[in-house]
């Protein structure tokens, strides 16, 4: 059986902290594996380049975007009648399509924010809710044994985890306002809140210590020893972080209009739409068997992301079907 | 939430560690220990030390010296003063202790309250909270 031509155009595969970048990365893997692939990414020069398992094609990108398919830009052209599968689709990204008069076999990853009146199917990445529908369930990694010791930075575990929701370098040790209402309704509890690579840790509305998350295992045990996780806001493609917190079986409660509120649809959490729902479904989730069930659900549902090789599986046939 | 999130505190409230009881201290334990070896007659297994110390202390129970006297008050006073530390220290804890569930307490349900009240708030303008639904 011949393999199928996909072609991959990224504007995030630079952008290594974003989640889109990950997503983006994890998905061009998988389709390495059962598919010819071809990997264009934003840039501001042209040429080929190694990029660990890809050689990717960097495309000179002027101020609007992805150039003209006619430019000189393209040392190498996109074939119009592979499967595209496009990162970001932003209008510059639209107009690429346009040009080749492409309307099938497409798909996205991100969501159109920028080009809301053309709306390209996403590709799926929550399990699909009937037999027939095709999704595909990146690779999430952790180390298991990141559950085994708790960061050596707190003498506690059991707390509740906050990945915060502010931009920039925010100085910790004035906790964002969700930590303030956290640790004033929770006042016995440890509230470790991590920005911007450090965690502070709250209890009884007084700020108890900070120390640096260095690395992703630090991060993991964090995750890993921690009675629930809250993500104030989650990742925008898939809520990676949620999805880690719930492999090692930590509940995690997230806001009701981001991508994490579909793991959470599957019984691994709760979700909340403002500070005052917040505290209140955060409340049970604190004591058990509510949490014992939250995390046993949160384990199954995330085996959807745990195997690299189911998740080649799922491009494979995701591909067959378009 | 519309509602200004709470202060924080700039140092916990949890109750610290009773004090050690300060009469149990070491320098009290051997002021008394000093004080009563020079004052009781000694025990000693030789009668002539046993009747050395008791000559002396019959000397001093009779016709102590001025040094002696100031001495022995000195020691009165440092063992009130010690008795009346541990006294104010088991206060401070307990104090601490009710100060701790005072704070818990009125933070929690404030806490609570103010949600309660910003859900009316909602519901008055019909923005139903979503777990009303």
């Amino acid at each position: 059986m011949t393999q199928p031509d996909v072609t991959i155009l990224s504007a995030s595969w630079k952008r290594r902290e974003s989640e889109l970048a990950y997503v983006t990365r994890s998905l061009a893997g998988a389709a390495s594996r059962c598919a010819a692939l071809t990997v264009f990414i934003k840039s501001d020069s042209g040429g080929i380049e190694a990029d660990g398992a890809f050689d990717v094609v960097r495309i000179q990108a002027g101020e609007h975007g992805w150039p003209e398919l006619d430019s000189t830009h393209w040392s190498q052209r996109p074939s119009a009648s592979s499967i595209w599968i496009i990162d970001e689709p932003s209008q510059d990204a639209i107009a690429l399509l346009d040009s080749l008069g492409k309307e099938n076999k497409v798909l996205t990853i991100g969501s159109s924010e920028d080009a809301p009146s053309r709306s390209l199917p996403r590709v799926l990445m929550t399990p699909a809710s009937s037999e027939n529908a095709r999704s595909f369930g990146p690779y999430v990694p952790v180390n298991p044994l990141a559950g085994a010791h708790r960061h050596t930075g707190f003498g506690f575990t059991g707390y509740i985890l906050v990945l915060t929701d502010r931009s920039g370098n925010p100085p910790v040790e004035h906790p964002t306002p969700s930590v303030a209402w956290l640790t004033s309704r929770f006042y016995g509890e440890y509230i470790v809140a991590i920005e911007d690579g450090r965690a502070a840790a709250w209890k009884g509305r007084a700020l108890r210590g900070v120390i640096d998350v260095h690395t992703r295992t630090d991060l993991w045990r964090l995750f890993a020893h921690a009675r629930v996780m809250v993500d104030l806001r989650p990742g925008p493609v898939i809520g990676r972080e949620c999805i880690e917190a719930l492999r090692f079986g930590t509940p995690i409660v997230v806001p009701a209009n981001s991508v994490a509120a579909e793991h959470v649809g599957h019984g691994g959490g709760r979700t909340y739409e403002d500070v005052g729902e917040l505290l209140e479904v955060l409340e049970p989730l604190l004591h058990e068997p509510a949490r014992e069930a939250a995390s046993r659900r949160g384990l199954e549902y995330a085996d959807f992301y745990a195997d690299p090789r189911s998740s080649v599986d799922q491009m494979a046939r995701l591909l067959q079907g378009m | 939430m519309e509602q200004e999130p709470p202060r924080m505190f700039r140092m916990p409230t949890d109750p610290p560690e009773p004090l050690p009881p300060l009469s149990a201290d070491e320098s009290m334990v051997r002021l008394h220990r000093e004080w009563a070896r020079n004052h009781e007659p000694s025990r000693s297994a030789h009668f002539g030390s046993r009747l050395r110390g008791r000559a002396r202390a019959v000397r001093l129970r009779l016709s102590p010296t001025i040094t002696d006297r100031y001495m022995g008050d000195v020691v009165r006073a440092v063992d009130a003063i010690a008795r009346r530390c541990d006294e104010l220290s088991e206060r401070l804890t307990r104090l601490s202790v009710v100060t701790d569930d005072l704070a818990r307490s009125a933070s929690e349900e404030v806490t609570e309250l103010r949600t309660i009240i910003e859900q009316l708030r909602r519901h008055n303008q019909g923005t139903p909270h979503s777990s009303d639904r």
